[in-house]
């Protein structure tokens, strides 16, 4: 996990969850913005297939008629649920922005909670366009609208890859002066990994900082720091 | 480099994100606050709904381009206190009015003029309001600071009109269903668009509905800018990992001298 800054009850986007097997997991809620545009483009994708529909059942008459309010009620329903609970979470619109209907214990969403969300979307869309949804979604931790809330949901970011360490950039390795704690040796890291993207001026007065520790300065000190945070890495594999 | 992490920001969890959820950083640091920056943001609108009711007298239509054009100016105390949030502090109304001369100037005027349909503009208000570099120096940070989230801010602008819109629909369907039908009658809503242009009650229910929505959405709208903001000091700076560094060279000292002896 990245380290981060901040007390021990900062307001923070992650929500570390236990899943019923044990295993934990940090959740990332989804905000309005990226919601409110996937809910965007499933309306286009419905909208399209109600329009293709319409041209081709415009041959049958009123029979055609009759299987396009029906098939309306499939698509309008049926859409989202359908595509929860057999497309690992994620309708057309939510893949897009990288967003996935998970339960609020970390497993994936099933036929009751998904139906329960999608229903109750007649209550979030009131008064018009989801302003209660809208609302909720900002009352509460975790972004969950009326749905969500009833039926035990989330809305998370998929494509956020926490944990995975960037590479260090090949160098010497030296042993750190002193025993330094698991977060101080992770502070080490996630500087010598992440200064590989800085321009050099800002990783110069950032390693300025560490002067007392390293007893160089600039470059000179960063390339230090690399040296230790070489060492950390080798000592953890 | 302007401004530099305070050792005690302890009231967010700083780390490089993706933009969409360093906005979502940004509205839960506004929804921690929520009932002051919606205080702070009404009484910052009082003043430009006075304006706007007097130019109503004149041109109805007018008041409600003005009280749109001012709304930079309410973003402006919103910031002010969420950066105070930020490192843990509630300033009182009183601190606010009194610290005014640090976030009434800084672009102000650019804002409401040149710089009125930036299309960022709560992401950018911080470099304005709280950075205070100027001139080439200003641009260059913008610059800077723009890379890889300038069309996040200009999303973030989009939706939160999209979201006041979607409160002052809301606002009139909510009072089409509580107003008993008697009411309406009186008012005679269905003559307010017609042939002669828009009738002046329309004129100030718009008014008195962006009004509201604009309280509800701008805490938000600011917060997300600034979330936002915040981010890209973490990318670009590394600015999350500052206090942790400062921490860790004060160990230094202690420990050589315990190693001497």
């Amino acid at each position: 996990m990245f380290l981060s800054s901040g007390g021990p009850d900062a307001i923070d986007t992650r929500f570390p969850v236990e899943t019923p097997d044990g295993i934990e997991l940090a959740l990332h809620p989804a905000g309005p913005i990226p919601r409110a545009l996937a809910w965007l483009i499933d309306l286009v994708i419905r909208i399209g297939i109600m329009f293709a529909l319409g041209m081709v059942l415009s041959f049958l008459g009123a029979t055609g008629v009759a299987l396009l309010i029906l098939a309306w009620f499939v698509v309008n329903w049926w859409y989202p649920v359908l595509f929860e609970v057999l497309s690992a979470g994620a309708t057309p619109g939510k893949k897009v922005f990288g967003l996935r209907v998970i339960h609020e214990q970390g497993t994936p969403v099933g036929w009751g909670p998904s139906i329960v969300r999608n229903l109750l979307r007649q209550v979030d869309f009131l008064p018009v366009a989801y302003a209660a949804g809208l609302v909720s979604m900002l009352c509460n931790q975790r972004f969950q609208r009326l749905g969500d809330l009833a039926a035990g949901t989330l809305v998370i970011y998929t494509n956020i890859a926490e944990g995975r360490n960037s590479e260090l950039p090949e160098g010497p390795i030296e042993t750190p002066p002193l025993a330094f704690s698991p977060e101080e040796q992770q502070t080490l890291l996630s500087f010598a990994e992440r200064s590989a993207k800085l321009n050099p001026e800002r990783v110069g007065e950032l390693a300025d900082l560490l002067q007392p520790l390293t007893g160089e300065t600039g470059a000179d000190s960063a390339a230090r720091v690399n040296a230790w945070a070489r060492w950390i890495k080798g000592t953890r594999h | 480099m302007p401004g530099r992490l305070p050792m005690n920001a302890e009231r967010v969890a700083l780390r490089p994100r993706p933009a969409a959820e360093a906005i979502d950083l940004g509205l839960k640091l506004a929804r921690a606050s929520w009932p002051r920056l919606v205080l702070v943001a009404a009484l910052a609108q009082l003043p430009l709904l006075a304006l706007a009711a007097l130019v109503f007298l004149w041109q109805p239509g007018l008041a409600l381009l003005v009280l749109l054009w001012f709304q930079p100016t309410v973003d402006r105390p919103l910031l002010h206190v969420l950066s105070r949030e930020l490192l843990g502090q509630r300033i009182s109304l009183r601190q606010l009015v009194r610290e005014r001369g640090q976030w009434w100037t800084g672009m102000h005027l650019a804002s409401l003029s040149v710089f009125r349909f930036h299309p960022a503009r709560s992401f950018t208000l911080p470099i304005w309001q709280l950075e205070r570099a100027s001139g080439s120096a200003r641009r260059a940070r913008t610059r800077a600071l723009n890379h890889g989230a300038g069309g996040s801010g200009v999303l973030l602008s989009l939706m939160g009109s999209v979201f006041e819109l979607i409160l002052i629909f809301g606002l009139f369907g909510l009072f089409g269903w509580l107003l008993p039908p008697s009411a309406w009658e009186g008012l005679n809503a269905p003559g307010w668009i017609g042939p002669g242009g828009v009738a002046d009650e329309l004129w100030a229910a718009l008014i008195v509905a962006y009004a509201i929505s604009a309280v509800l959405v701008e805490p938000f709208y600011v917060g997300g800018g600034f979330g936002l903001y915040l981010n890209q000091r973490c990318r670009l700076e590394c600015w999350d990992l500052e206090p942790a560094l400062r921490r860790l060279a004060e160990r230094a000292p202690g420990q050589r001298q315990a190693e001497a002896a």
